[in-house]
């Protein structure tokens, strides 16, 4: 039996735990000690077949900061991002797997071998990353056996080690994206009610913000810039980031600011910082003002807050939450943890619906009496030409097929139309986003659907999406008069660059590189 | 002198006779006698009556013919045409009646054309003594140039069937109340409507030295866009033409844009009033650099073009990017200003925090750049309008 595991791919720290003989998920410390491993990546430049990843990737990032890379993660599934060291062009992909990589080796050590693995992703990750992050934890050796989402997977460990009750909102403030999930939980049945995230906000955002009062200040001071070259960001940036963590236990902090033109100290208060990332915490707040939207609920109707995500350690959004519901949010798990132990206890359930027989006895049993029942996570439709009520006229827009939220496993059926008479061929896209102006959602897939020649317009082709417990979308179009089927795979970019074959064919390269 | 003059006469009534039955093929007629001798003329009439099409009764035009046949032999297989025209303004200023359906029209233009088998004339004079119907058509298929009180010519001709050639021919006239309105009116109201859409656009490319070029380059293609898919070509010069006209007036400040506006409203189809705010918006796009005179403008401009609001502010989000606007003006971009209720505010901040975090993982940069301007801007807007909201909720 191999070890069943659970991964929480953070954008600023990752984690592995595992299942022990009983169902219980723990976390393996890595090989430096730590619970958390730093998502940093060095490549070093006197081994070049050495790979630095967690805290010594962070530690030698300020030297050379053009081997370094950090917050890979929102760059997922992005086919424009390469990171050039060497001559090789590395994707988003590639460096999340020399993370997984790390941790996966770093577990073998303690607990032996481990195979199956469920990654946790956010919420709102489209299809797109979803698959990426699968690509990732493959090219790393592993067998993805599913992903969850992080407030899910949070809700899951939240649910299953504390004694819960009634409806739950999961405040999932991250490294580098932030996700609500409210959710109806009774002792260990868990329904997923709705998710919104925001992909462009976390604690690196509120390091931001504090590396822009850095130059500031400085700027006033020398009248001269702090951050000129890569090695002074990626200095100020770890700078600041330390300061944020300060300021959550402190009324004040300091800093001396070593540049160029002169040296200066650095003050600043908890009432500046929280000045300095209002927009942002506002940004937060209507996030979860539109989940409870969604939800059809008031604050009143939550029972408990949890905070899941280090950033909601700032004592801002705890303050701020304890207004909006009236009660003190929940800190019952431990906020960097909780993601990897409810992965793993989701790889447990995915293992035993998919595999019961390859599943220990003791592993069973712990997880007997857990249920699930998760939530599509986005819309997906596809683009077409309805008449506008209003104007009459055609108009090229998104339909949506298979609405978010809906309760898993779903699965949709639109009938559309052929425009034209002899029409031969149909390109049909795959959407995601609630828009319905095409040009503002995410096409995840266009392909060509032929279909027979001769025939007049108004052909019916009837259009199925479906969502599967695993988190992953299915489609197909058929004609219906000639029950010709087109069935759409997902893959990052038009050239399918990371089609089966290629994963395979990079898994095998990807062995050739030690990480440490 | 004097015979000149009636031969002169005589050839005009000729040529107009051959215009209005369109062939010179006609074989001489008997004098015009009254009497029995009546009932062997070729003739024809229009009865108006209920006529049923398509599975109902309709108000139609029943064509009917009777009188003597004459053709080249015996047996000569025959087919009947009847054309309409509408006369109202003179026999030499005819226009054609339109069919809005193919079956009766012409092979090469909408123009009203029934063509019918009539069969085999078993001699070379044949009479046909009672009314016969030569094909029944709906009021409501043709199309006359006019609205109002009409007179309608219908020519009706037998045809050889052999060959096409035209053996008889007559024609009837009668009023006719069109109640609906005309393809020349509508034309004529269409080149209205698109001059008066020139002339906002070009108001709105003005600026303080004169009309922007970029803004005029965007007209052009729009009319050059038009002209293309104009299906009369001779539309094209006009358009330029009023537009040099438009910036003409627009130089000389001699253009009322809100009476203009108006006009349209009340004219235009709801498709050229959504073109028209297209365009403008397009016009001032192309300048970028807006202020908020020009937002205040815009918006007065779809207002009194009567768009939906939330139509125009998914127009104008899109068309003018938050990086365009000099001044990030909350209220024109974000669709809320301070007189709304704090709840309606924050509504409608939740609603556009909602879209654009959707877009703001969108692969276009572009897009996610703006995706997180307007962000920001929500989260300003929120912070100014209905930062109490927050505990007040709590409360609630």
């Amino acid at each position: 039996m191999s070890v069943i595991a659970g991964i929480d791919l953070g954008t600023t720290f990752s984690a592995l735990a595992i299942l022990n003989s009983i169902g219980k998920p723990q976390i393996v410390p890595n090989a430096e000690g730590e619970r958390i491993t730093p998502s940093a990546v060095f490549f070093d430049e006197e081994d070049t077949n050495v790979i630095r990843v967690g805290i010594e990737a962070i530690n030698s990032r300020q030297l050379n900061p053009e081997r370094s890379v950090r917050w890979i993660k929102r760059h997922m599934g992005d086919r424009k991002y390469k990171k050039s060291i060497d001559g090789k062009d590395w994707t988003p992909e590639e460096i999340s797997s020399l993370i997984l990589k790390k941790l996966k080796q770093d577990c073998s050590r303690d607990e032996g071998d481990i195979n199956d693995v469920v990654i946790s992703v956010p919420a709102h990750f489209d299809e797109v990353r979803r698959k990426a992050t699968m690509d990732a934890g493959r090219l790393a050796g592993l067998n993805v056996i599913g992903i969850v989402n992080e407030p899910v997977a949070a809700a899951l460990y939240y649910a299953t080690t504390c004694e819960v009750t009634g409806r739950v909102l999961v405040y999932d403030l991250g490294g580098g994206t932030f996700d609500v999930t409210i959710l109806d939980v009774q002792n260990k049945d868990i329904n997923i009610v709705c998710s919104q995230g925001d992909h462009a906000l976390g604690g690196i955002d509120f390091d931001q913000r504090i590396l822009e009062l850095f130059q500031q200040a400085y700027r006033e001071k020398f009248n001269a810039e702090l951050l000129v070259d890569d090695e002074a960001r990626a200095k100020y940036e770890d700078e600041a980031e330390d300061l944020k963590k300060t300021l959550s236990r402190r009324p004040s902090a300091k800093k001396m600011l070593y540049g160029e033109a002169g040296s200066m100290r650095f003050e600043i208060t908890r009432e500046q910082f929280e000045e300095a990332i209002a927009p942002l915490i506002t940004r937060a707040d209507m996030l979860v003002e539109v989940t409870l939207q969604e939800a059809k609920c008031n604050p009143s109707d939550i029972n408990k807050v949890l905070l899941v995500g280090g950033s909601t350690r700032i004592p801002t959004i705890r303050t701020r939450l304890e207004e909006k519901f009236g009660k003190a949010p929940e800190v019952a798990v431990n906020v960097d943890e909780c993601v990897a132990l409810g992965a793993a206890i989701h790889a447990g359930l995915t293992k035993m619906r998919e595999d019961p027989s390859e599943i220990d006895s003791g592993i069973a049993g712990g997880l007997r009496d857990v249920k699930l029942k998760d939530v599509c996570n986005h819309s997906y439709g596809t683009i077409c030409a309805p008449r506008d009520q209003e104007t009459g006229q055609y108009v090229v827009q998104n339909s949506i097929i298979l609405k978010k939220n809906t309760p898993l496993p779903c699965e949709s059926t639109q009938r559309f139309f052929t425009m034209v008479d002899g029409q031969t061929e149909l390109q049909v896209t795959i959407t995601q986003g609630e828009d319905t102006d095409p040009d503002y959602v995410n096409k995840i897939a266009t392909e060509i659907f032929e279909l027979p020649p001769d025939r007049p317009a108004n052909r019916p082709i009837k259009v199925t999406y479906s969502y599967d417990l695993n988190q992953r979308m299915h489609c197909t179009f058929q004609d219906e008069e000639s029950g010709r089927v087109l069935e759409v795979n997902f893959c990052i970019g038009e050239n399918g660059e990371m089609s089966e074959d290629n994963v395979a064919h990079k898994a095998a390269e990807m062995e050739s590189f030690k990480v440490e | 002198m004097l015979e000149v003059g009636v031969v002169v006469v005589l050839a005009v009534i000729w040529l107009v006779y051959l215009r209005l039955t369109g062939s010179g093929m006609l074989i001489p007629r008997r004098r015009s006698t009254s009497g029995p001798l009546d009932r062997e003329r070729f003739m024809c009439k229009i009865d108006r009556s209920q006529i049923d099409f398509n599975g109902s009764r309709v108000p139609g035009f029943v064509i009917k013919m009777r009188g003597q046949l004459r053709v080249p032999h015996n047996n000569c297989d025959t087919d009947v045409q009847a054309v309409a025209f509408d006369i109202t303004e003179g026999q030499n200023n005819a226009h054609p009646v339109l069919s809005i359906l193919p079956q009766w029209q012409m092979e090469d233009s909408p123009a009203f054309c029934l063509v019918a088998h009539n069969g085999k004339v078993p001699r070379k004079v044949s009479i046909l003594a009672n009314w016969v119907t030569i094909g029944s058509i709906p009021c409501s298929v043709l199309k006359f140039p006019r609205t109002g009180q009409r007179q309608l010519k219908f020519v009706i001709s037998l045809l050889n069937r052999s060959n096409g050639k035209e053996l008889l021919c007559t024609a009837t006239t009668f009023p006719y109340d069109n109640r609906e309105a005309g393809y020349i009116d509508l034309r004529e109201s269409f080149q209205k409507v698109e001059g008066m859409i020139i002339h906002l656009a070009v108001a709105a490319a003005m600026e303080e030295e004169g009309a922007s070029e970029k803004g005029l380059a965007v007209i052009r293609e729009w009319i050059e866009a038009k002209d293309k898919t104009s299906e009369n070509q001779d539309n094209q010069n006009p358009r330029l033409a009023v537009l040099e006209k438009a910036i003409q007036k627009a130089m000389q400040d001699d253009f009322d844009a809100e009476a203009a506006c108006r006009s349209i409203a009340e004219n235009a189809s709801i498709v050229d009033r959504y073109n028209a705010i297209r365009l403008v918006l397009r016009v001032v796009a192309a300048e970028g650099n807006i202020d908020r005179e020009q937002t205040d403008q815009l918006t007065l401009v779809a207002e009194l073009l009567r768009i939906d609001k939330d139509k125009f502010r998914a127009l104008a989000q899109k068309s003018l990017p938050i990086n365009t606007h000099r001044i990030e003006d909350i209220r024109f971009l974000l669709g809320i200003n301070e007189t709304m209720p704090s709840e309606e505010i924050r509504r409608r901040l939740n609603d556009e925090y909602q879209k654009w975090n959707g877009r703001v993982t969108h692969p276009d940069i572009e897009i996610r750049t703006q995706a997180d301007r307007m962000l920001g801007l929500i989260a300003e807007a929120r912070n100014r309008f209905v930062e109490q909201g927050w505990k007040v909720t709590a409360a609630s």
